[in-house]
């Protein structure tokens, strides 16, 4: 029989580099890729002292799937689909940007009635998307009931987007210069009643979820993030507003036709998991305000600039940010003037973002951790792209 | 329109670039020495580093820094090239802590060497992948001359560390530059 000999137990590279310290009672922990709270298939490496993290790595590339290269292999069109693959979540928002970017980089005009369309779409995305995330976050505070009523609403957003774009979750309905297909004559009276159904249930929500002081207590002076900080990691998005920044890629750099609308963008100062938490609650209603108000004044016309058939962008680049339900999405586009693009480039937020949490998790107790994670919104294809 | 900071960079050149069209205001061309620096300078103007992306061209990587204001139409993007075989760029996660993983992305993509980062190794890829898969075919590389369009890119620091696409240039300075 042979002796345990602990130091033939071999890890890879990322456990490699978390040795057992000085003392004895530091612990290290490998949290997921199967950790539910993980949303997916993050890994945390954790240097624990008791209940405390002295030390938080995350760990990603479990669902990497080199989404830059696929684009320098596939035509401008072709590679379209894989943005609904990227974020599954907000997939409008990913279709949003790298349709701009290329219409950026050949000039191309995109009719107003198509304008309207995305910006309704993407909206209902984000609520969609939000509400998931609502729901699972407290999910992985330990409250079930949430998720239930979250997904009995996300279930009339994802039966609009299907009637209107033929797919429940990885969307690819934009193309360069417009939409795929036109809204049912019912779009506009669906959305309408959907932003009225949504409204009233919010006060439910605060009732049932927001003011519970058990959510107060796992939520409030818990992952404190500062402007500074979160700008020196370029977290953009719910998290930097959250901090008490009122910054949003619609307002600040208006895209299609966001400078038509009047919203509000909600901002707290706490910078807490709390503040985030209000943030996106709050948010919810600004995207009700936008798609009223996208509907309401949808204009007729052609949904689709004429492009021709094979996308050729003359040689050049550009980008083209947009805000996704994380944050700042920026897409690079770099052509060479050939059918397929030179180098494609995706800025994924919740990349950013994540990585502020070895900062937000150090002294904090490993539950808490598990709150930070949540309120940072990961969505991990997204990360790992 | 330029913004002011950038007459601080101590950059090779600069050029605006029109927003609508290219998603950004101002293109820097710096160099491996001048980064770091100009970034710090970016840092304490108040700007956030947005991404840092690596792309593969006839004369090396060329890697970009995007970086904007927190609100506002203002990307400015900071640009250096190094060569095929000493892909050496000093890190600047010591000034943007987020820098740390675009950096590595840069470093599993491309292979390119950011010294002085704290844990350069795969962030994306698996620890036993070999190679790097962004980098293309010498014969699939195209010249930066063939990248950029005439009328707003001015790229001048280019022509030094390979004379040999010295010819191609040629359209470039047909932009006029305003700066030397």
């Amino acid at each position: 029989m042979q002796a345990f000999d602990p130091t033939a137990l071999r890890g890879d590279l990322a456990s490699a580099r978390f040795e057992p310290g000085p003392t004895d009672d530091k612990l290290i922990l490998s949290m997921g890729p199967q950790h539910p709270s993980t949303h997916g298939v993050l890994r945390i490496m954790l240097e624990l002292d008791g209940e405390y993290i002295l030390r938080a790595e995350p760990v990603l590339g479990y669902i990497h799937r080199m989404h830059e290269w696929m684009a320098e292999q596939k035509t401008y069109m072709q590679f379209m689909p894989n943005m609904g693959r990227v974020d599954y979540l907000h997939a409008m928002a990913w279709n949003w940007a790298y349709a701009g970017a290329v219409e950026r980089l050949m000039g191309v005009e995109v009719p107003k009635r198509a304008e309207y369309i995305r910006v309704a779409v993407t909206e209902l995305n984000r609520i969609s998307s939000h509400l998931l995330w609502w729901g699972a976050y407290l999910l992985d505070l330990g409250a079930f009931t949430p998720i239930m009523y979250a997904f009995d609403d996300r279930e009339i957003i994802l039966d609009i987007l299907q009637a209107v774009t033929g797919s429940r979750l990885t969307y690819s309905y934009f193309t360069i210069g417009g939409v795929y297909g036109d809204v049912p004559a019912d779009f506009a009276s669906r959305c309408l009643a959907f932003t009225r159904h949504l409204r009233s249930r919010l006060p439910m929500y605060r009732d049932l979820v927001t003011d519970n002081v058990i959510l107060r207590g796992r939520c409030e002076d818990i992952g404190v993030m500062d402007v500074e900080l979160a700008r020196r990691y370029g977290a953009t998005g719910p998290c930097i507003r959250g901090s008490g920044a009122p910054v949003d890629t619609r307002r600040a750099e208006p895209y299609g036709v966001y400078n038509r609308f009047d919203f509000r963008i909600p901002a707290y100062t706490e910078g807490d998991a709390m503040a985030r938490y209000m943030v996106r609650m709050d948010e919810l209603v600004t995207s009700c305000d936008i798609i009223d108000q996208a509907v309401q004044g949808l204009p007729e016309g052609p949904i689709q600039a004429k492009v021709g058939k094979t996308v050729k962008p003359p040689k050049g680049e550009a980008c083209y940010a947009v805000e996704g339900a994380r944050g700042k999405i920026i897409i690079h586009v770099r052509s060479d003037g050939g059918p397929k693009p030179y180098r494609v480039k995706l800025r994924a937020p919740g990349f950013s973002n994540l990585s502020v949490f070895c900062d937000l998790a150090r002294g904090t107790l490993l539950a808490d951790a598990v709150s930070i994670l949540g309120s940072l919104d990961l969505v991990i294809p997204e990360i790992d792209r | 329109m330029i913004p002011e900071c950038v007459a601080k960079l101590g950059a090779a050149c600069s050029a605006p670039l029109d927003h609508a069209a290219t998603g950004c205001v101002a293109s820097v061309t710096l160099t491996p020495e001048t980064i770091h620096d100009a970034v710090a300078v970016m840092d304490k103007e108040g700007y956030l580093l947005e991404d840092v992306m690596a792309s593969d061209l006839e004369e090396g990587f060329e890697v970009a820094y995007h970086l904007s204001l927190l609100d506002g139409a203002n990307r400015v993007v900071l640009r250096l090239t190094v060569p095929h075989d000493a892909p050496r760029v000093p890190t600047v996660s010591d000034i943007y802590p987020g820098a740390d993983w675009h950096e590595r992305e840069c470093f599993d993509f491309y292979g390119i060497d950011f010294a002085g980062h704290p844990n350069l190794y795969n962030l994306l890829l698996p620890e036993d992948f070999e190679g790097h898969p962004l980098i293309k075919d010498a014969k699939a590389r195209k010249s930066l001359a063939d990248l950029v369009p005439l009328t707003y890119l001015v790229d001048c620091g280019l022509a030094e560390p390979e004379p040999e696409p010295k010819a191609k240039p040629k359209p470039v300075a047909k932009a006029a530059p305003k700066d030397e």
